[in-house]
């Protein structure tokens, strides 16, 4: 009777026990789904908002609500966004980051520091800078009049994420990166046109800065031959084959677009006795074609032709990435990480001004081009 | 003699020491050991894994003269009355401390990961009502329990392993940077993670089978343990850059905060809730020792009646400390408490116990 008694009295226990001091209601709070970091002219930080709001009734879609604030840290911006809402602000449904390329010129750790230290931050959100001013781009509300902006600008992301045109990251996976000395990352770069944000390339960081951009094709180049190929990698490139009209408008029959099936590439850093150092970056392509109208692939001879026209010509848009990005100094092949593995000797005695040294190693690209595949028709 | 009812068997043993040993420290035990050891961290914890083989055979060497006395009865045999109960004694307060420890550090983990407003007297209360109800049965009762879930260590395993997706493999390079006599540092780190061996010198008796039996599932339990710490700090090594390791204290938690699967979407909560499980075996483990010793000395063996006011120590030890300096220094004094009970103490029961034997069979 007396363990009757006891098992019926414990059962009831736990009903008092939920959760009394941690409990966080999801009707109490407002949660924040989007984030946009801007520079005032001061200097000051402006940081735009968006809160989800998820009507009661069952029919009703969720609305974004935005709005903004200027302040000096982003934590004080997020309090005083606090005060302007019913309700308390809660983050741990982030889903992207935007910072304007403004304010990505300076150093972007500070804004990521909260959504590292607080546990209860997310840390898979997206992250992206924004040409022009983020809270612009937030403001749309809506991306093509139904999917509000966080979830519309995180969709898009992740579509171009599957073309291979941005690296696949987020908050969490660039910081040891970003605090690498030895290597640096690239981020998705968005522009709004007209009402639609578009993806137009990725932005170049050197450790904490934005220090410039590619664009899509380039970033699609530098994400293949770091090996990062996603479920898809398109190219369309001009292939001039004989008889080619001079002074004429190109004709759509001068064109190939090409999707990269299987992508190989081995990188080596060499030192040298004089501590120079030397990339060899070695790719191989197997490609297929989905797009040409001049037809004839039947043929070895054209396919031979085209696999060399095609390399060629992508060896030198790699070429051009990779001066592109040592102009910057955004080491993203992560050279320095291999000196570092591999060279500690050299890496001490270049540490000190890596991103000069980094601008004088001598790349030794070459992208080798095979088509494998071509439709169903020749 | 051990009664039938009581007896466990060797792959019980195995299990037991497993549990005890795999607890509190994994959370951090990459951060530590990278510290010091920097790349070289996985092979600190292997060598950590061989160093704790060599005490496990000296513990083993002990028991095995006395195969039917648990700690307790034996000490007074091998260094006599006085001194023996000393000893008892002080293995008593060490499997306290070590106990303590324990809870201190398990509710300074999840105060900060995720019950941040939680008063700390609720989460031991929480940990020392379970730890008690278990340990107040008898070894076999808590060996099954052991074995039963041990099925969470491989669980976290498999969770581990969803950090693979984004790792970088020359963040071990140089592997020797930090050089050898801080890898060799860095394995201390390690080894006071890997300490429930101990156990061993309470459970002896209570194990079936042969001696060489035993040492074989304390050896395979130890390598287990070994080898998951090892594949634990390889993961975090490969996985946050070399700058990026000082931050982060917790490595393993930090790591699966960044993943989201379909139905989960902290994956590192979920981790946390089963190592909640890992550190209650490691305090079970503590608990019972002590409360056996304890039953030894004051209820004539019957080590239930000592379980209470052990676990209430325990609870007292716990709350002392309000910062981290004070978390600091207890966290030093059970160090060197691992290092005296588990490796220094044993060895000199050992060599006096050899020379004993020897005189006598000289006196013969």
């Amino acid at each position: 009777m007396r363990r009757v008694i006891l098992i019926l009295v414990s059962m009831w226990i736990p009903l008092f026990l939920s959760g009394c001091w941690d409990q966080d209601l999801l009707r109490e709070v407002r949660l924040g789904y989007g984030i946009g970091f801007d520079l005032t002219p001061e200097g000051k930080l402006f940081a735009t908002l968006v809160v989800r709001d998820v009507p009661s009734g069952e029919q009703q879609k969720p609305i974004d609500d935005i709005f903004s604030a200027t302040s000096r840290t982003p934590r004080e911006a997020r309090d005083k966004l606090d005060k302007k809402l019913s309700g308390r602000l809660r983050g741990y449904k982030y889903r992207v980051v935007l910072i304007s390329e403004e304010r990505a010129k300076q150093d972007i750790y500070p804004l990521l520091d909260v959504f590292y230290r607080d546990p209860k931050m997310p840390l898979n959100t997206r992250i992206a800078v924004v040409k022009g001013r983020a809270a612009d781009v937030l403001f749309l509300r809506e991306l093509g009049g139904t999917v509000p902006i966080a979830k519309g600008i995180d969709e898009l992301i992740a579509s171009e994420e599957e073309l291979t045109s941005v690296p696949k990251i987020n908050v969490r996976s660039i910081c040891p990166v970003m605090l690498d000395p030895g290597e640096d990352f690239v981020l998705p770069y968005l522009m709004k046109k007209e009402e639609r944000v578009e993806v137009i390339g990725t932005a170049m960081f050197h450790q904490h800065q934005m220090v410039g951009t590619l664009s899509p094709d380039e970033s699609t180049v530098y994400l293949l031959l770091k090996g990062k190929k996603a479920e898809l990698a398109r190219f369309t490139r001009k292939v001039e084959v004989e008889g080619e009209r001079e002074g004429e408008s190109p004709s759509p029959y001068d064109f190939i677009t090409i999707e990269v099936k299987k992508a190989k590439q081995e990188m080596n850093v060499l030192v040298n006795k004089q501590e120079k150092i030397k990339v060899q970056l070695n790719a191989t392509w197997k490609v297929n074609v989905i797009e040409y109208p001049r037809d004839q692939l039947d043929e070895e001879s054209n396919v031979a032709k085209l696999n060399k026209i095609l390399s060629k010509d992508l060896t030198r848009l790699a070429k051009q990435t990779i001066q592109k990005m040592q102009k910057a100094r955004c080491d993203g092949f992560g050279v320095g990480r291999q000196l570092i593995a591999f060279h500690p000797e050299v890496w001490k005695k270049k540490e000190k001004n890596w991103a000069s040294e980094y601008q004088q190693v001598q790349f030794d690209t070459k992208v080798e081009v095979e088509i494998t595949q071509k439709g169903i028709i020749n | 003699m051990i009664k039938e009812k009581s007896r466990i068997t060797q792959g019980q043993l195995m299990f037991l020491i497993l549990q005890i040993q795999v607890g509190v420290g994994i959370l951090s035990l990459p951060y530590r050991v990278q510290a010091v050891a920097k790349g070289g961290g996985w092979i600190s914890t292997l060598i950590a894994g061989i160093v704790a083989q060599v005490l496990i055979l000296i513990l083993w060497a002990i028991c095995r003269r006395y195969p039917s006395d648990t700690l307790f009865t034996f000490l007074p045999k091998i260094a006599g009355k006085f001194f023996g109960k000393l000893l008892g004694f002080g293995y008593i307060f060490h499997f306290l401390f070590i106990a303590g420890i324990i809870l201190i550090l398990f509710t300074d983990i999840v105060g900060k990961w995720i019950l941040m407003d939680t008063p700390r007297w609720a989460l031991l209360l929480l940990m020392i009502a379970t730890g008690v109800y278990l340990a107040k049965e008898s070894i076999r009762v808590i060996a099954r329990l052991f074995v039963s879930v041990s099925f969470f260590i491989i669980v976290m395993v498999l969770l581990t392993m969803a950090g693979y997706t984004n790792v970088n493999f020359t963040y071990l390079f140089p592997i020797t940077e930090a050089g050898w006599p801080n890898i060799l540092k860095g394995s201390s780190e390690v080894l006071i993670s890997l300490v429930g061996f101990e156990v061993l010198l309470v459970a002896y008796p209570y194990v079936e089978g042969n001696s060489a039996g035993k040492l074989k599932a304390a050896s395979l339990a130890n390598m287990l343990t070994t080898l998951f710490y090892a594949f634990e700090v390889f993961t975090c090594l490969i996985i946050f850059s070399p700058a990026e390791f000082p931050l982060i204290s917790e490595p393993l938690m930090y790591m699966l905060r960044s993943f989201s699967i379909q139905i989960v979407e902290r994956i590192d909560l979920f981790f946390l809730s089963i190592w909640v499980i890992i550190v209650a075996t490691s305090f079970v483990g503590y608990l019972y020792l002590a409360s056996t010793g304890l039953g030894y000395f004051f209820h004539r063996g019957e080590h239930k009646k000592a379980v209470y006011y052990a676990a209430f120590v325990c609870f007292i030890l716990a709350m002392i400390p309000q910062d981290q300096k004070t978390v600091e220094l207890m966290n030093q004094i059970a160090t060197i408490s691992a290092y005296t009970f588990a490796a220094g103490i044993p060895f000199i029961l050992l060599v006096i116990a050899y020379f004993s034997r020897k005189r006598r069979m000289e006196e013969r």
